[in-house]
């Protein structure tokens, strides 16, 4: 359904997203996961053309095979909604607080199929049904400050789903929802996928959230994808010394305490450079425990989906 | 030896009134919660949005009185002091915020911030020595005492806000979830950091978050609140091994730890 190869997003000398390929099919559900400034966010609003302004995007990228690598605005606006569609972190800033949610989530097809105002609302009436919201048609009569955080969230996946679109784009839907909300948002996602055979492109740092919705996973830093594969061998195996290094600091239970003192964590040295003094090579060297001398200037091969020198000499991170 | 005691806390809000005729309904923010923290450890303090961990960071900070009850710092009532006395402990006990961005102001040197608790309390001498050391503490260096906070990143503003807490050498520090807006590998480096400085410093740690994961790798002890209302306490191993609570099972479930 979409297909992106080598692209880019620059602000001048400064590279947001460095190359990134991918191809979503149908009904795909793919994570990407990465920390702030891995670019991952940057990639979701290029597939939706809402590239800030002063950025420039270079490479392909085909949406049902029409090229819209430097398409108009017009023309996007033809594929939003009804194609690809996308939900982000606060949903409060998402909704027009102003408005009644059934009016929100009964616009888009009102402004792309051209429903009248009652026919409209009957089908927002659907869709809330569709995602979980209790009581739906006294729901659509409410204000966006009437409701809880997780229900807003489930508000605006069903505006994003008022058009059917093919792929919906989840830009951290789970960060600002408590631990027990987040996961009923994350398997509403899941199944609206399969259900739906909606792609779904899962944005998102939090490794258990994507472990859960997704079957696919790619892992950025510094504008690159460093590795990718089925989610589950990623996470359980990763190959690549920053998916290592990611995974291993997450804060686990286990060995808490190791002869009456705690476990200080691993690690990763250092700290992200600013997106205009990464290294022109491998843009995890200068932090990598395993750094080869060509790593900070030479772009590494992809072998076997990471993105590695010592990978590709067939050493083991 | 006993730090910080919390006695059958309770703190009650009135909520907005619904009708001009009568008050608004009463909404009891922390029930009757109790424990104690010993000099040089950690409790967890964990519960979803609205489960009442900040209203008691804030009562253990004496930010705000409880209604019930009695918060003791080495033995002694912290609201049956007078104001200036509460200012003369105040060196004893400091908190780190959630967002380092909004508890540093912007227009003043991290030097400037990390040396106002001693302003504060009058304990100016060698203050300009104690910034410095408190700085090389969290692991910045001296010199960034001229830099502006927007001149680092996330994980050294939460480090310089650290450095604030430690800078009059307290006893107990409260984090409110003081790593939950990090990253992963950001958010590793400053639980590393809390956990020597606690061990340098015997500090005692005051830790609430909303992410269970990051408690148990912590705290020694876990108090889990739910509106308000403890469903269940004890030590952090065993509430992760056997949770006896219904909410606590599943808050491990949503964050994947069973």
């Amino acid at each position: 359904m979409i297909d992106v190869s080598n692209l880019s997003v620059n602000f001048g000398p400064a590279q947001a997203v460095r190359d990134a390929s991918l191809t979503i099919a149908p009904g795909a559900r793919i994570g990407i996961v990465g920390e702030s400034g891995s670019g991952k966010s940057m990639l979701g609003l290029a597939l939706m053309g809402m590239s800030p302004d002063a950025a420039q995007v270079t490479g392909s990228l085909t949406v049902d095979g029409t090229q819209m690598a430097g398409a108009s605005e017009r023309d996007w606006r033809r594929l939003r909604a009804r194609r690809i569609a996308m939900i982000f972190q606060e949903p409060m800033a998402a909704l027009n607080p102003l408005r009644r949610v059934g009016d929100t989530v009964a616009e888009p097809l009102r402004v792309h199929e051209g429903l009248g105002r009652e026919a409209a609302l009957d089908r927002a009436l659907a869709l809330f049904k569709e995602v979980g919201l209790p009581d739906p048609a006294a729901r659509l009569r409410q204000f966006p400050h009437e409701i809880s955080g997780g229900q807003r969230q489930r508000v605006l996946i069903a505006l994003a789903l008022a058009c059917n679109p093919g792929l919906l784009i989840a830009d951290e839907p789970t960060t600002a929802l408590d631990a027990n909300v987040a996961l009923r948002i994350t398997e509403l996602l899941t199944d609206l996928s399969v259900k739906r055979q909606m792609a779904l492109m899962f944005i998102s740092h939090d490794l258990t959230a994507v472990a859960r919705a997704t079957t696919e996973i790619m892992v950025m830093y510094g504008g690159t994808v460093v590795e990718r594969g089925p989610t589950a061998e990623v996470l359980n195996a990763p190959r690549h010394p920053y998916t290592k290094g990611l995974l291993a600091a997450r804060p686990r239970p286990e060995g808490l305490r190791q002869s009456g003192t705690r476990r200080r964590l691993p690690t990763i040295p250092g700290t992200v450079p600013p997106l205009d003094k990464l290294p022109p090579g491998c843009r995890f060297a200068g932090r990598c425990p395993v750094e080869l001398p060509q790593c900070a200037t030479e772009r590494p091969p992809v072998v076997a989906n990471a993105a590695c020198h010592l990978l590709a000499q067939g050493g083991a991170a | 030896m006993t730090l910080l005691a919390v006695e059958n806390v309770t703190r009650r809000y009135r909520m907005p009134r619904q009708s001009i005729l009568q008050p608004g309904p009463v909404l009891t923010a922390v029930d009757n919660a109790s424990f104690t923290l010993q000099a040089g450890k950690t409790l967890g303090i964990v519960g979803e949005s609205g489960s009442g961990k900040s209203t008691l960071a804030r009562m253990v900070m004496a930010f705000e009185r409880p209604d019930e009850g009695r918060i003791r710092l080495d033995g002694q009532d912290l609201n049956a002091l007078s104001a200036s006395a509460l200012r003369a402990v105040r060196p004893r006990f400091q908190i780190v915020f959630q967002d380092p961005y909004g508890s540093l102001d912007p227009r003043r040197t991290a030097g400037w911030s990390i040396g106002e608790p001693l302003r504060a309390t009058g304990d100016t001498a060698r203050a300009e020595a104690r910034v410095a050391e408190a700085l090389e503490q969290v692991g910045l260096r001296a010199a960034d005492a001229q830099k502006y906070p927007h001149e680092f990143s996330g994980g050294q503003r939460q480090r310089i806000a650290i450095a604030r807490a430690i800078v009059t050498r307290p006893a107990l520090i409260v984090a409110d979830e003081a790593v939950s807006a990090l990253d992963v590998s950001v958010q590793a480096q400053i639980l590393n950091l809390l956990m020597d400085l606690q061990d340098d410093l015997g500090l005692a740690l005051l830790f609430i978050s909303h992410d269970l994961s990051v408690v148990t790798a912590i705290c020694d002890d876990v108090l889990v609140l739910e509106h308000g209302k403890t469903v269940e306490q004890g030590p952090a191993e065993q509430v992760m091994a056997a949770p006896r609570h219904p909410y606590t099972k599943s808050l491990l479930t949503a964050a994947g730890l069973t």
